[in-house]
């Protein structure tokens, strides 16, 4: 009897190693049959694509003859706060000017080049107007300084690039709750799917077995007694 | 009949488990999670904002997406609900498919024909699909569609529908919104977002923190903060990546 | 049990084996008619797709789910019967576990078609052996339909290897003969044999119960385990084991009520036994009853934005006819029916089983469609009217079943002999131990 459990056992380890096993050998159990994207995008014209064109990314050149916006980024008191984005806002004459409204982008690539609003801020009496600025990546980033005008004042820009070393937290996709627990469960069910398995075979093959091989071993029930 | 091990038992003995293990067909499948085919050159994780003070009901955005997908006009994969709130006030929500980062459609599906790509949208293998309808039973917001009658004829380069480029719609299985990753990965905008008038669509990247509508283009994680964005149903713990921005479709001076 | 009274039973058991009288032949026709005309109907549905259902994209799970839980809830009555009789060693089951294992193994084989009915795309159902997922409900089912299938078919084979033995004696000149031979499997009633035996019907009996119970738990999860109102909910499981059970004990009054009075089994099958099986129904129903209040009390109380609707349109608005017919004449009704003393016990137990049959259809009815049509976000109830395809499949399924009863019990034998040899001290002698009356005494008030 001893034996038999001993078996038993050792089947039902050996056949959930291979059902462990099986995880990376059967098609299509893991690998996800993923095209890939590139050969889309590269290869084939899509059909039921807009024909238009993208919209072409602004050029970043200020227009001629207007004022003056000069952007500098300078490393904060705390640096893990951020950049300090400043720009100064100058007439064509080269006097400061304040209640200047100024946005600030950084150019990014995200379905062509775009100006990504990074915040926005208005100048004092120097001129000066500036954020604080703690980007997503590092990395070089070029930044923009937009001024749109004002009174007699044409639009004008400022660009700067800088070097991001210190960068805003990374996302990161939460894993589900309990995710890691329920992983490991059906692994606890498929053994107790398996012993019931063993059950059943138990049960019909052992009394099939234990049928055929006492037919012949003794007296017909109702003869005793 | 203790003691003794015959051939015939331990024959019968494995066989029973053997067996058994194969008619259970038990390959066990984690969660299926992202697999991509090679590494992109950014490895993006794509989120939408709908900013509703702009949206004003016009459903160009289901009618592109209806074009792109080559869709009947039943399939609203981005769908245009007309809501009235207490005080009467109309406005207009769009609803594409969620994203979610714990997908209950995901976790239901019994063959993993929906998966997670790298860049966290979730796609349908359609020729996986066996059409049990179990995810469309479990998606909390009825995001998914399931093809009773033949799709209307179209291409596909490739000759068949692929998960990218579920194109045409194969018939017994579900399909539903991708974020047109066949386009983004372009680097064109999805439908929707190119064909909104009102600008009140923005795709974006939550790993870059920025998205845009087309025409400007913001910073992901500020513009959903200063404009209190909410998730639709986020109680139910299902991660959406589409962010909300309330309104009621409003002028606003940008 | 004398003499006598033992060969009768053993000639009625055996009686319909290898008949073929005319009303055999008119109800395998009709049935098989019916059974053939589903057939024909699922064969449309697979040419042309689920469009010809009823079913849509808000309604997108119709009768075949409904059926599937209702006709795999049949099967468990059947099993459970035969087990907790056999585990309790009931004196009085010798005449009925045949009919209840049969009964059970012809509903499951129903029953388990039913996902395959329902699949979009029914020539990928090996894609769930490939690909499966196991976090999926949809497996835990294949996995626990597939278990309990084989389980029970073992519960039924088992305890027929006497009576197979006793059909291969006297049937040795059929043509069948050689067939009994081997699924006898060399029977003579030995002790050793006897042993075996005991042992794996004991083990069967036993694994049979949570088995059941398993499948029921998991096709109450295909529902519970999402966001939708009335489905997320914890006591799904419990109540719909519970239905099963009910809905079960049901079908075998039903399906004994048939066999006893067809194959003249009255001497056997007494209005004792039928009594006995309506007090089992009873006591299921009135717990079925108090899960139902529970269930609709804590979510009503709350009346969250989820479920609120929903309880709405069961108690007061579209669906209430279906509520309120299956909770009174459904539930209430028939078991009171089947629980006052009295005369016409039989009558009243078969139409109590009818009635209850009847009831846990439009149940499951209520749990599925509300539950699909409620609306997830905001727009209009879904619609569901199953189309003649839906119809005629569920006819031709709920057909198949006495169809595939009537056919076995051709071939095997009604009630069991060796059980009843068993509980009657095993002891074919004239020794005028007679079954019945003892029956009698024990619930003669």
């Amino acid at each position: 009897m001893k034996r038999k459990i001993l078996v038993f056992a050792a089947a039902l380890v050996a056949t959930l190693a291979f059902i462990v096993a099986g995880r990376g050998l059967l098609p299509g159990s893991v690998q996800l049959r993923v095209p890939n994207s590139n050969t889309i995008s590269q290869n084939a014209p899509m059909p039921g694509h807009d024909t238009t064109p993208q919209q072409a990314p602004q050029p970043i050149v200020a227009p001629p003859g207007g004022s003056r916006v000069a952007l500098a980024v300078t490393t904060g008191a705390k640096p893990e706060l951020g950049y300090i984005v400043s720009a100064t806002v100058t007439s064509p004459a080269g006097k400061a000017v304040s209640e200047a409204t100024v946005r600030f982008y950084d150019v990014v690539d995200l379905f062509g080049q775009r100006e990504e609003l990074i915040g926005s801020g208005t100048t004092d009496g120097q001129g000066n107007a500036s954020i604080s600025y703690l980007p997503a990546s590092g990395g070089t980033h070029q930044l923009v300084a937009r001024f749109a005008g004002q009174g007699s004042l044409s639009a004008s820009l400022g660009t700067t690039t800088f070097e991001a070393k210190v960068t805003a937290k990374p996302y990161v996709v939460d894993q589900p709750p309990l995710a890691g627990f329920s992983r490991a469960v059906p692994y606890a069910v498929g053994l107790l799917v398996l012993a019931v398995w063993g059950l059943i075979a138990f049960s019909l093959f052992g009394t099939a077995r234990g049928v055929v091989a006492t037919a012949n071993t003794t007296r017909r029930k109702g003869e005793t007694a | 009949m203790a003691g003794q091990l015959t051939r015939r038992q331990l024959i019968g003995t494995l066989g029973g488990v053997g067996g058994a293990a194969l008619a259970a067909g038990f390959v066990p499948v984690a969660f299926p999670e992202a697999v991509a085919a090679e590494p992109q050159t950014k490895q993006r994780q794509w989120a939408m904002v709908i900013d509703l003070r702009k949206c004003d009901g016009c459903k160009k955005c289901t009618e592109a997406c209806q074009t792109t997908h080559h869709l009947p006009q039943t399939f609203e994969w981005i769908k245009v609900f007309e809501m009235k709130d207490k005080t009467g006030a109309q406005y207009f929500m769009p609803r594409p498919c969620m994203q979610c980062e714990n997908a209950p459609c995901l976790r239901v599906c019994p063959v993993a024909a929906t998966f997670r790509e790298s860049d966290g949208v979730v796609l349908v293998d359609q020729e996986r699909c066996i059409g049990c309808r179990m995810c469309m039973a479990a998606c909390p917001y009825g995001a998914r569609y399931f093809n009773y009658t033949d799709p209307p004829v179209a291409q596909n380069p490739f000759g068949h529908p692929t998960p990218e480029f579920p194109v045409p719609q194969i018939k017994g299985t579900v399909g539903k919104c991708m974020f047109c990753v066949h386009r983004t990965a372009d680097g064109e905008l999805p439908a929707c977002v190119q064909a909104c008038g009102m600008k009140a669509l923005y795709i974006g990247d939550l790993v870059e923190d920025v998205a845009t509508n087309g025409d400007q283009t913001v910073r992901l994680s500020t513009f959903i903060q200063e404009n209190d964005a909410f998730r639709y149903k986020e109680e139910l713990g299902t991660g959406p990546r589409v962010y909300y921005i309330a309104g009621h479709g409003q002028l606003l001076d940008y | 049990m004398d003499r006598r009274t033992h060969d009768r039973y053993v000639e009625r058991a055996m009686w319909p084996i290898g008949r073929g009288d005319r009303f055999f032949w008119i109800a395998v026709v009709v049935l098989g008619a019916l059974v053939v005309a589903g057939l024909g109907a699922w064969v449309y549905q697979i040419k042309n797709g689920l469009w010809v259902t009823g079913l849509n994209q808000k309604v997108s799970w119709g009768f075949y789910i409904i059926n599937c839980v209702f006709f795999i809830g049949m099967s468990y009555g059947g099993a459970m019967t035969s087990a907790i009789l056999r585990l309790t060693n009931a004196k009085w089951r010798a005449p009925l576990t045949r009919l209840a294992e049969a009964t059970a193994v012809a509903a499951l084989l129903v029953g388990a078609v039913y996902p395959l009915i329902d699949m979009g795309r029914p020539d990928r159902f090996f894609n769930i052996l490939a690909y499966a997922q196991v976090g999926s409900p949809v497996v835990w089912d294949v996995v626990a339909i597939s278990t309990y299938m084989v389980a029970s078919i073992v519960f039924l084979y088992l305890p027929l290897i006497p009576d197979l033995a006793i059909t291969r004696d006297s049937l040795h000149k059929s043509k069948l003969a050689p067939i009994y031979r081997v699924l006898a499997l060399g029977w003579k009633g030995t002790p050793g044999q006897e042993r075996s035996l005991a042992r794996g019907v004991g083990i069967m009996a036993i694994l049979i119960i949570p088995l059941a119970v398993s499948v029921h738990s998991v096709l109450a999860w295909l529902f519970a385990v999402t966001a939708r109102g009335g489905w997320h909910s914890t006591i799904f499981a419990p109540l719909f084991v519970l239905a099963a059970m009910l809905s079960g004990v049901a079908a075998v009054i039903l399906v004994i009520a048939a066999f006893r009075k067809v194959y003249g089994l009255q001497e056997f099958i007494t209005a004792r036994h039928f009594r006995y099986l309506s007090y089992l129904m009873i006591a299921l129903g009135a717990g079925y009853l108090y899960f139902m209040v529970s269930e609709y009390l804590t979510e009503g109380y709350l009346a969250d934005q989820a479920t609120a609707p929903l309880l709405e349109q069961i108690f007061v608005g579209t669906y209430s006819p279906a509520f309120w017919g299956f909770t009174i004449v459904g539930l209430v009704f028939p078991l009171v029916l089947a629980a006052i003393p009295g005369r016409y016990a039989i009558a009243r137990a078969c139409s109590a089983s009818l009635l209850v049959i009847g009831g846990m259809w439009l149940k499951r009815f209520l749990i599925v469609v509300p539950g699909m049509a409620e609306p997830v976000m905001p727009w209009d109830w879904g619609r569901y009217a199953p189309s003649w395809v839906e119809i005629a499949i569920t006819l031709g399924s709920a057909a198949a079943i006495p169809l595939i009863l009537i056919l076995f019990f051709r071939f095997f034998p009604v009630m069991s002999v060796h059980e009843m040899e068993e509980v009657e001290g095993g002891a074919p002698e004239p020794r005028g131990v007679v079954l019945m009356p003892t029956l009698a005494e024990g619930a003669g008030k």
